[in-house]
C-alpha cells in the first residue's frame, strides 16, 4: 500500500500523518474535529504550506499562519493533481456565476460541455446563469463536486460534503465516486457524518488530535454517548401543552416567488403556499432537498424577508408589525454560516455583552464553555464549534421562546454535536423553548424524535414523527433511512 | 434582467472606456463659467445611471442611496461653514462668487453619486473572467474586480446580519423614521468594520484560490 508520512508543523500545532494515496481506494478519516483536522485536506492537496507573494507580506503573518507551517516529508509523496473540496461551502467556487466558474475550471468549454458539468450532479442548465451566493449551501457543493469530478485528477479529498448532501445528490457523488475509483483514482474523504458512505469505503483511518491512524476496529456510525445525550434531550419536550397557548410560528399560505435568485424567473414559486404551525414546547425539524427553501424558511420566521403572499404570525401576532428588539429577544437564530453573524471581534467583546443582560442562565454558560479564553482573543480565529456554541450562548434570553438551528451539526465532530445538545438540554431545562432544526441528518430527527416538517415542491408535509415519514408514499426516493 | 443583458453584451473595452470618461468628467470640473451648465448635466447624468442602476439591482440602489444620504449629510455639516467661510473648495479652481460656490460645494456629492451609480453598474454588468484573456494582469484584475464584486455582497449580507440582531433597519424601514435614522448612525461604523475585518479574512482564501487558477491557466497555455 502507498503512503505519503509527513509532519506539518505550525507555532502551535504539530501533525504526524500517514495518509493514504493508494489508486483505485476509497478511504475515510474520522475523528476529533479541530484546527490540524480542518488543515489535512489543504495539505494533502499541496495547497498548504503557502506559495507565493501572500507569504511575505507581513500584514497577513497572523492570518496566514496556520496554512503556513514547516512540511516534512518523510516518507512516499504527496499525489500530483489533487483536487479539494472544503467544508465551507463558500471557499470552493470562487467567480460570481456558476457559469463563470465552470469556464475557467475547465478553461472555456463549450456550452454543451458546461451543461455536462452540472448533469453530472441532477443540476439543470438554469443553474449557469445563477450567481453563487443566492445557491444554498448544498448547492454550492453539488456545483463544486461537478466541477471537480470533470476534471482529470489523480487524487480527490473531499471534506464535510456529505452533511451538505440531500439524497439525490449523495447518489450522484457515489456514482461519481465509484467511477473515479474504476479508473484508478484515489478517494479520501474527511467527514464525521458518514454512514451513507458505508458502502463505498475501502478503509477508515482516525485523527486524533495529533496523528492519523489506520483503524483496525470496526468503526463506528453513531457515537454511543451523543447517541444517549439526544435521547435524554428528547425527553425534555413538554408533554402536556396548554391547547389555549397561540403556535409560537405560523405560516399560512406564505408563497415566495422568485427568491433566492431575481436573476431568472422560476417555473414555479420556491414557496407555494407553505402552511404549518410550531406548538409550544415542541421540537421540529425541517427537512428537503438542496434549494427546496427551508433556509428562506427561517428567514421568514425572523422577518429578513417578506413574504409575495400569506401571513406569518409569530406567539399569534402577525410578524409584520412586531417590534425588531422584541423579535431579536424572543428568536435565536444560528445560520448554517454562523461565522457571517459574528460581529464582534474578541471574545472580551462578547464577555461584556453577556454581563450586561440580565440573563443568568447565559452568563453561567458563557462562563461555563469560555472560561478560559481571554479577553483579546480574536473570535476570527475560533473553530466552526466555538462560533456555533459563541452564539447559541449569546443569543438567548430570558424571553427566548424559538430556537432555529440551520444545520447545526455540520463540520462539528460527535464530542462537539454532543456539547451542543448539553447546552441545548440546560436551555430547555429552564426555559419553555420551542426547537426547530434544519437538517439533512436524518439519524439527528430520529433520535431527537421531533415532528417533521417536509419542505416538498414548495409545500409542508407535516409529520407527527419518522416512523409516519417513513410510511409516505415514495418516501424513500427521497431519503436514505439507512 | 433584458436591459442587463443587454449591457453585459457590451466589449469589455467599451465598458471600461465609459467608466473612464465618466470618472475623468466628475472628477475634474473645468472652468466657472461651465458650472450651471456643468451643474445640469450632472443632474441629468445622475437621473439617467440612476434609473438604470435601480432597474438592474434594485437592493444594491437602496443600499447606496442611504449610504449616500448618510454621508452627505456628514459632508454638509463640515462644507457649509467651510464654503461660508471661503475656504478653497477646489485645488483646480478658485471661485469669484459666492453662489458659484455654494452651487458647487452642494452638487460635490451628487458628483460623487454619479460615479458610485457608474462604477456599481460597471461591477453588475462586467464577468471578473473578461479580463483573464489579458494574461497575468488580466488575472490580477479578475482577482481585484472579485474583491469589489465580494465587498459589495459582503455589505449586503452583514445588513441582513445586523437586522437580524436588532442593529440595522428593516428594509423599506429607514432614513426618514427616527428610530431607523438612529440605528443607521449608531451601526454604520460597526457594519463598515465588520465588512473590512470579513474582507481581510477572506483574502488569504481568496488569493490561494486565484493562484491555483493562475498556475493552472499558465499550464494549459504551455
Amino acid at each position: 500500500m502507498e503512503y505519503v508520512k509527513l509532519k506539518y508543523i505550525t507555532s502551535n500545532l504539530t501533525i504526524e500523518a500517514e495518509v493514504p494515496v493508494n489508486g483505485s481506494k476509497v478511504y475515510l478519516i474520522t475523528g476529533k474535529e479541530d484546527l490540524g483536522f480542518h488543515l489535512i485536506g489543504g495539505i494533502i492537496a499541496g495547497l498548504f504550506p503557502l506559495k507565493g507573494e501572500i507569504v511575505n507580506l507581513p500584514q497577513f503573518g497572523a492570518l496566514i499562519e496556520q496554512y503556513n507551517g514547516q512540511i516534512i516529508i518523510e516518507q512516499g509523496e504527496l499525489p500530483q493533481s489533487v483536487a479539494y473540496i472544503d467544508v465551507d461551502p463558500d471557499r470552493n467556487l470562487f467567480f460570481s456565476k456558476v457559469k463563470e466558474e465552470i469556464m475557467v475550471q475547465l478553461n472555456n468549454p463549450t456550452q454543451q460541455e458546461l451543461e455536462n458539468v452540472l448533469t453530472k450532479f441532477g443540476l439543470d442548465r438554469s443553474f449557469l446563469e445563477r450567481h453563487i451566493h443566492n445557491l444554498s449551501g448544498g448547492e454550492k457543493v453539488k456545483v463544486a463536486l461537478a466541477i471537480a469530478f470533470s476534471l482529470d485528477y489523480s487524487c480527490y479529498v473531499l471534506h464535510g460534503v456529505v452533511p451538505w448532501l440531500d439524497k439525490k445528490g449523495r447518489e450522484f457523488l457515489k456514482n461519481e465516486v465509484n467511477s473515479a475509483k474504476k479508473k484508478g483514482k484515489c478517494i479520501i474523504f474527511l467527514e464525521h457524518e458518514f454512514s451513507s458512505l458505508k458502502n463505498i469505503i475501502d478503509e477508515v483511518f482516525i485523527y486524533n488530535g495529533k496523528t492519523i491512524q489506520r483503524s483496525e476496529r470496526e468503526y463506528i456510525f453513531i457515537d454511543p454517548k451523543l447517541q444517549e445525550k439526544l435521547q435524554v434531550f428528547s425527553m425534555l419536550k413538554l408533554k402536556e401543552q396548554s391547547m389555549s397557548c397561540d403556535p409560537v410560528l405560523e405560516f399560512e399560505g406564505v408563497t415566495l416567488h422568485n427568491y433566492p435568485y431575481p436573476e431568472a424567473v422560476r417555473e414555479n414559486p420556491l414557496l407555494n403556499g407553505v402552511s404549518f404551525k410550531l406548538n409550544f414546547g415542541d421540537f421540529y425539524t425541517l427537512i428537503g432537498e438542496n434549494g427546496a427553501g427551508k433556509s428562506t424558511i427561517a428567514r421568514l420566521a425572523i422577518k429578513v424577508l417578506k413574504p409575495d403572499n400569506g401571513t406569518i404570525k409569530f406567539c399569534g401576532n402577525p410578524i409584520q408589525y412586531l417590534d425588531r428588539r422584541k423579535l431579536v429577544n424572543q428568536i435565536c437564530y444560528i445560520s448554517q454560516f454562523p461565522e457571517q453573524q459574528v460581529t464582534l471581534s474578541t471574545i472580551g467583546q462578547y464577555r461584556e455583552k453577556v454581563i450586561s443582560k440580565d440573563c443568568k442562565l447565559k452568563q453561567r454558560l458563557f462562563d461555563k464553555y469560555f472560561q478560559n479564553f481571554i479577553n483579546e482573543h480574536p473570535v476570527s480565529s475560533l473553530t466552526v464549534f466555538d462560533i456555533k456554541l459563541l452564539l447559541l450562548i449569546t443569543f438567548i434570553t430570558n424571553e427566548t421562546k424559538l430556537i432555529i438551528l440551520d444545520e447545526p451539526t455540520w463540520g462539528l465532530d460527535a464530542e462537539q454535536q454532543f456539547v451542543i445538545f448539553e447546552v441545548l438540554e440546560d436551555i430547555f431545562k429552564q426555559l419553555s423553548i420551542t426547537l426547530l432544526i434544519i437538517t439533512h441528518n436524518l439519524t439527528l430527527v430520529s433520535l431527537l424524535n421531533s415532528k417533521i416538517l417536509w419542505l416538498k415542491d414548495g409545500e409542508i408535509l407535516s409529520f407527527e414523527n419518522i416512523d409516519a415519514l417513513k410510511k409516505y408514499n415514495s418516501v424513500s426516493s427521497y431519503f436514505d433511512f439507512a | 434582467m433584458k436591459l442587463k443583458r443587454s449591457l453585459e453584451k457590451i466589449p469589455l473595452c467599451v465598458k471600461v472606456l465609459i467608466l473612464i470618461i465618466i470618472a475623468l468628467c466628475f472628477f475634474f470640473f473645468i472652468k466657472e463659467s461651465d458650472l450651471i451648465i456643468f451643474s445640469i448635466f450632472n443632474l441629468v447624468v445622475v437621473a439617467i445611471t440612476g434609473v438604470v442602476f435601480y432597474i438592474i439591482e434594485r437592493r444594491t440602489f437602496w443600499v447606496t442611496v442611504k449610504l449616500w444620504i448618510i454621508g452627505t449629510g456628514i459632508y454638509l455639516i463640515f462644507a457649509i461653514p467651510l464654503t461660508y467661510f471661503g475656504c478653497p473648495l477646489s485645488p483646480f479652481i478658485k471661485f469669484q462668487s459666492a453662489t458659484n460656490r455654494y452651487l458647487f460645494s452642494i452638487f460635490f456629492p451628487l458628483r460623487l453619486l454619479v460615479i458610485f451609480f457608474v462604477g456599481l453598474i460597471f461591477v453588475e454588468i462586467t464577468s471578473p473572467i473578461e479580463f483573464l484573456k489579458f494574461g497575468k494582469i488580466g488575472l490580477w484584475f479578475a482577482f481585484f474586480f472579485r474583491i469589489i464584486e465580494y465587498t459589495k455582497q459582503l455589505i449586503i449580507e452583514t445588513m441582513i446580519v445586523l437586522q437580524m440582531q436588532g442593529e440595522w433597519p428593516d428594509e423599506g424601514k429607514g432614513l426618514f423614521q427616527l428610530r431607523e435614522a438612529r440605528l443607521i448612525k449608531q451601526y454604520a461604523p460597526k457594519l463598515l468594520a465588520v465588512v473590512f475585518r470579513n474582507i481581510i479574512l477572506w483574502f488569504p482564501w481568496a488569493y490561494l484560490c486565484f493562484n491555483k487558477i493562475f498556475i493552472k491557466i499558465k499550464e494549459s497555455r504551455k
